[in-house]
C-alpha cells in the first residue's frame, strides 16, 4: 500500500508543478505583451487617462511710469467655448449663453445650429473671448458640462487714455499694434510654457513636471511721469477745444538726460477699447508728436540765431536792419508783421521779426545754415523706440532755391516733429549737447535686478557759451517778447513762439488757421524741463494759445520734480507794453517738394504750410476784416491777434483809417493796415 | 388470502443496516499527553517572524511612495493656490492703479474742494534752517 500512496503523491506534485509552470508562463507571456508588445498603445491610453499637458501662461510684461505706477498690465481672463456636438438643443443653449454673456441670442443660435449639424459641424466653437470675471462666475456657477473655459490673457490700461499714443495697444491675440507695445513687442511678450501633470481618476493632480519653462515678458519702466503726463493731456485738451483747433501735441523732456517726461496728443483714445471703424477714430490714433511733421514756423528762429552766434560775428546786441517791415528778397517784397527799422538780434527773437530772421539767416549762409539745422537733429529720426517715427523734411543745400535761406530762417521749407523740436530745444537748455530722447528707463528681467537703460553719450553741437546766450535771448521772448503768456510764477523761463499758416490742400490756398506752437524751458539758469506745445488749426498765434499751455505744464512739472523756485512768487512780466503775440512766419517764399503723406493724412487733408510759392488761384477766404476805427492800438492788436489777422500799424493814438475796409474778406498773406492818429 | 396480503403489505420496509446497533464506549485518555516539539514551535515563530519582517519591509518600501503621493496632492494644491493668489495680487494691483489714476484723483479733489497751493502758500525751507517752521512751533 505505501509505494502506491507515494506514487500518487508524486504525481499530484508533478501536476501541481506543471500547472504552476504553465501559469507562470502565461503570466510571463502576458507581461511580455503588456510591457513590450502592446507597450506603446497601452502607454498612450494611460497617458490619456492620467496625464494632462497644461499650458503655463507667461504674462506680457507690465509697463510702469518712472515712479513705478502701473500704466499697462495683463491679467488672466476666461474665454468661453463649446462643443456643439454635445449640445442637445441649440435654442436652449443660445438662450442661456446669450443671457449670461450679453450676446445676440438669434445670432448665437444660428452659429450653434450651423456648427452642430450639416457640413459645418465641428467640435469646437468660440462663444465669447476674454469675458469679465462677473460673467465667468455666473457661467461657472451653472455647471454646464458642454461649456468649456479656456484661460487667456487680457491687456489692461488702468489709467484709460493716459499716454495712449505712447503706450499703444494690443490686438485680440495680445500682440502690440501701436506705440511701445508694438515697438518692444519682442521684449514685452511672454512665451508660454507647458507642464505635464499626473492626475488621478478625479482629475486631481498629484505630480507635475515642467516640460517647457515659461518665459514671462520683461517689465518696462518708462521715463514718463504720470502726473506731468496727465497735466499735459489735460491742458492740451482744454487748449484745443477752447481755441477750436484740430489737433495738438505736447512733449515734455528733461534736457539733461533726454528723458521724455510726457508725450501727449489730442485727439486721443482709450487703448482699452478695440479699434472702431471710422476716420475720426483712425485720426485719434495718430501719434502726432512723433509721426506727423509740420512746418515749425518762428520757433525755428532759435536755430537761426544759434547758428549765427556760432558762425558769424553777430552778438545778441548786434543791430539787424529790418527795413521798416519790408524787404526785397530775390524780387519779391516781403512784409513783416510789425514795422521795425532795426532791432538787436535779441529783439529779433523776442519780437519774432521775420525780416530780422531772414537777414540773420543770410548772414549765416546756405551751407552753414544747413549744417546747423542738421546738427540740431532735423531731417533725421531721433531714434526713439516708437513705430512710424518721422524724420521730418530737410532738403539738401543743392535742392535749395535762392530764397530758401529766408524761408528756413523763419521755419519754413523744413518740417519737424514736436519731438524733434523738444530735442533741439534741449540743446539750448543743456549747454549745447544733442541728447537722444529716452523713453525706456529700465528693463526688468523676471526675478532679476532692473537693468537701467544707459544714457547715450551726448554730442556737443554748440559751444556752451552759445547755448547760454541763446537761452538768455529766449528768456527775453518770455519777459518782453511774444511769449509773455509763458511767464511762470516763481521760475525763470525761456522760450519761443511760432505760428505757421496752414495750407488747404483742397482749396489750394493758405488759410488763416495756424500751426501755433511754443517751445521753452525752465528755469533759465539750470533748465530741468523742456516743453514743446503745438496746436494745429488755431485761429490765434502761438504766443496767445500755446504759451499758456506751456506755462501750466511747466509749472506743474517743476513742482512735481521738486525744482526749487528761482524767483519770488507774484512777479509778472512787464504788462505796460502791449502783449504782442504776432509771430507769423511768412510762408511761400519758394517752391517746396510735395508734402509727406503722413502730414497730409494727419491733417485730414489740410496740410501745414510748406513755404510753397503763393498759389496762382489765391482767393479771399477770410476772415472778415473787423472795424478797427476809433480803437486804441492795444485793442486793435488784441482783436487782430484773436482773429489771427496780421495787422500793419502806423502812427500812434486812435485808429483813424484802415485798409481793406471793415467787412471785406482777406486774401492769403494780405495784411490789414491801420493808421493811428492822436 | 386477502387478509394475509394486507398484513404483509402493512409491514414497513426494513431500513439499511437496521440490524447494526451503536453504543457508547467510554475511553479514558486523560493520561495521553502531547509530546513537546520545540522544532515545530521554532518553525512557527520563524514563519511568523519572517512574515512580519517581509510585511515591515514592504511597508517600508511602499510607505515613502504613498507618503509622496499624498504630498504630491498637497503640493499641486499649493501650486494652484499660489497661482490663484498671484492672479489675485495682479488684479488688486490693477485695481489700485485704477483708483490712483490722476483723472480720478482730480475728480475726488474737486469734489472735496481741494486745490493746488496758491502762490506764496508754499514755504521752502533752506537747508540750514531748523525744522521749527515745518513743525509749526516757536523756538525756545
Amino acid at each position: 500500500m505505501e509505494p502506491l500512496s507515494s506514487d500518487r503523491a508524486a504525481n499530484r506534485l508533478n501536476l501541481l508543478v506543471w500547472i504552476a509552470l504553465i501559469w507562470a508562463v502565461a503570466i510571463l507571456g502576458r507581461l511580455l505583451d503588456l510591457q513590450i508588445l502592446s507597450h506603446a498603445e497601452l502607454r498612450r491610453q494611460a497617458d490619456i487617462q492620467h496625464l494632462r499637458n497644461l499650458e503655463v501662461r507667461a504674462p506680457r510684461g507690465t509697463i510702469f511710469d518712472r515712479n513705478g505706477r502701473v500704466l499697462a498690465m495683463s491679467l488672466p481672463v476666461d474665454s468661453v467655448a463649446v462643443d456643439p456636438r454635445q449640445i442637445k438643443d441649440p435654442a436652449v443653449a443660445a438662450g442661456i449663453l446669450a443671457g449670461v454673456l450679453n450676446l445676440d441670442e438669434a445670432a448665437l443660435y444660428e452659429k450653434l445650429k450651423e456648427s452642430s449639424e450639416g457640413p459645418g459641424r465641428r467640435g469646437f466653437l468660440w462663444i465669447k473671448r476674454k469675458i469679465s470675471p462677473e460673467e465667468s462666475e455666473r457661467l461657472r456657477s451653472m455647471k454646464l458640462e458642454w461649456v468649456e473655459f479656456r484661460q487667456e490673457s487680457r491687456r489692461y490700461y488702468p489709467k484709460g487714455t493716459l499716454a495712449a499714443h505712447l503706450l499703444g495697444g494690443v490686438d485680440s491675440e495680445e500682440k502690440g499694434n501701436a506705440g511701445i507695445e508694438m515697438a518692444l513687442e519682442d521684449e514685452l511678450q511672454g512665451l508660454p510654457g507647458s507642464v505635464r501633470m499626473l492626475t488621478d481618476v478625479k482629475q486631481r493632480g498629484y505630480d507635475s513636471e515642467v516640460f517647457v519653462e515659461p518665459q514671462p515678458g520683461r517689465n518696462l519702466t518708462l521715463t514718463l511721469h504720470e502726473g506731468i503726463q496727465y497735466v499735459a493731456e489735460r491742458e492740451l485738451k482744454a487748449a484745443v477745444e477752447e481755441n477750436n483747433c484740430q489737433t495738438g501735441s505736447i512733449v515734455v523732456m528733461d534736457p539733461r538726460t533726454g528723458d521724455v517726461l510726457a508725450l501727449a496728443n489730442y485727439p486721443t483714445y482709450d487703448p482699452n477699447e478695440p479699434v472702431k471703424p471710422g476716420e475720426k477714430e483712425k485720426q485719434a490714433r495718430f501719434d502726432l508728436a512723433v509721426s506727423v511733421p509740420f512746418e515749425p514756423g518762428s520757433v525755428f528762429k532759435v536755430i537761426t540765431v544759434a547758428a549765427a552766434l556760432e558762425t558769424t560775428p553777430l552778438k545778441p546786441e548786434s543791430i539787424i536792419p529790418c527795413g521798416s517791415g519790408r524787404i526785397n528778397l530775390f524780387g519779391r517784397v516781403i512784409r513783416d508783421h510789425d514795422s521795425y527799422a532795426s532791432l538787436s538780434m535779441a529783439d529779433v527773437l523776442a519780437k519774432s521779426s521775420n525780416i530780422g530772421a531772414i537777414q540773420i539767416g543770410m548772414r549765416v549762409g546756405d551751407a552753414r545754415m544747413y549744417e546747423y539745422v542738421r546738427r540740431f537733429g532735423f531731417g533725421k529720426a531721433t531714434g526713439v523706440p516708437l513705430p512710424a517715427e518721422s524724420s521730418g523734411m530737410l532738403r539738401r543745400v543743392s535742392e535749395w532755391q535762392p530764397s530758401s535761406i529766408g524761408s528756413i530762417a523763419m521755419g519754413h521749407e523744413v518740417s519737424t516733429t514736436t519731438l524733434q523740436l523738444a530735442r533741439a530745444c534741449s540743446v539750448i537748455a543743456n549747454g549745447g549737447l544733442l541728447v537722444r530722447p529716452r523713453l525706456i528707463l529700465a528693463h526688468h528681467k523676471p526675478g532679476g535686478k532692473p537693468e537701467i537703460e544707459p544714457v547715450e553719450e551726448f554730442k556737443q553741437i554748440l559751444k556752451p557759451e552759445t547755448a547760454i546766450m541763446t537761452r538768455r535771448m529766449m528768456e527775453g521772448v518770455v519777459l518782453h517778447g511774444t511769449g509773455k503768456k509763458a511767464h511762470l510764477d516763481g521760475y525763470t523761463a525761456g522760450g519761443k513762439t511760432g505760428s505757421a499758416q496752414i495750407f488747404d490742400l483742397e482749396k489750394k490756398v493758405y488759410t488763416h488757421r495756424y500751426n501755433a506752437s511754443f517751445m521753452g524751458f525752465a528755469p533759465v539758469t539750470n533748465p530741468r524741463v523742456v516743453v514743446v506745445v503745438t496746436l494745429n488749426g488755431s485761429a490765434k498765434f502761438g504766443g496767445a494759445v500755446a504759451a499758456p499751455v506751456f506755462r501750466e505744464v511747466a509749472t506743474t512739472a517743476l513742482r512735481l520734480l521738486d525744482v526749487p523756485k528761482d524767483l519770488p512768487e507774484g512777479i509778472s512780466p512787464d504788462t505796460n507794453e502791449p502783449a504782442g503775440v504776432d509771430d507769423l512766419a511768412i510762408a511761400g517764399l519758394s517752391s517746396p517738394p510735395p508734402p509727406p503723406p503722413a502730414a497730409a493724412a494727419a491733417a485730414g487733408g489740410v496740410l501745414v504750410a510748406r513755404a510753397s510759392s503763393r498759389p496762382a488761384n489765391v482767393q479771399a477766404v477770410g476772415p472778415t476784416v473787423p472795424d478797427f476805427m476809433g480803437k486804441t492800438m492795444r485793442a486793435v492788436l488784441e482783436q487782430s491777434a484773436a482773429l489771427g489777422l496780421a495787422v500793419e500799424v502806423q502812427g500812434s493814438g486812435l485808429a483813424r483809417a484802415q485798409a481793406p475796409p471793415a467787412g471785406s474778406l482777406l486774401a492769403h498773406g494780405e495784411h490789414v493796415r491801420v493808421q493811428f492818429v492822436r | 388470502m386477502h387478509t394475509a396480503a394486507l398484513v404483509r403489505s402493512s409491514r414497513l420496509r426494513p431500513t439499511p443496516n437496521e440490524d447494526v446497533y451503536f453504543f457508547v464506549k467510554r475511553i479514558d485518555n486523560s493520561r495521553v499527553v502531547r509530546a513537546a516539539n520545540p522544532r515545530a514551535r521554532q518553525r512557527c515563530w520563524q514563519f511568523l517572524g519572517t512574515g512580519g519582517l517581509i510585511t515591515l519591509l514592504l511597508i517600508g518600501l511602499f510607505l515613502p511612495s504613498a507618503y509622496g503621493l499624498f504630498l504630491g496632492y498637497d503640493l499641486e494644491e499649493l501650486k494652484s493656490q499660489q497661482k490663484r493668489l498671484l492672479e489675485e495680487r495682479s488684479a488688486l494691483e490693477l485695481e489700485e492703479a485704477r483708483l490712483l489714476a490722476p483723472a480720478r484723483l482730480q475728480e475726488l479733489a474737486r469734489a472735496r474742494e481741494l486745490a493746488p497751493p496758491a502762490a506764496g502758500r508754499v514755504v521752502y525751507l533752506s537747508p540750514g534752517s531748523s525744522a521749527e517752521l515745518a513743525w509749526n512751533v516757536k523756538s525756545k
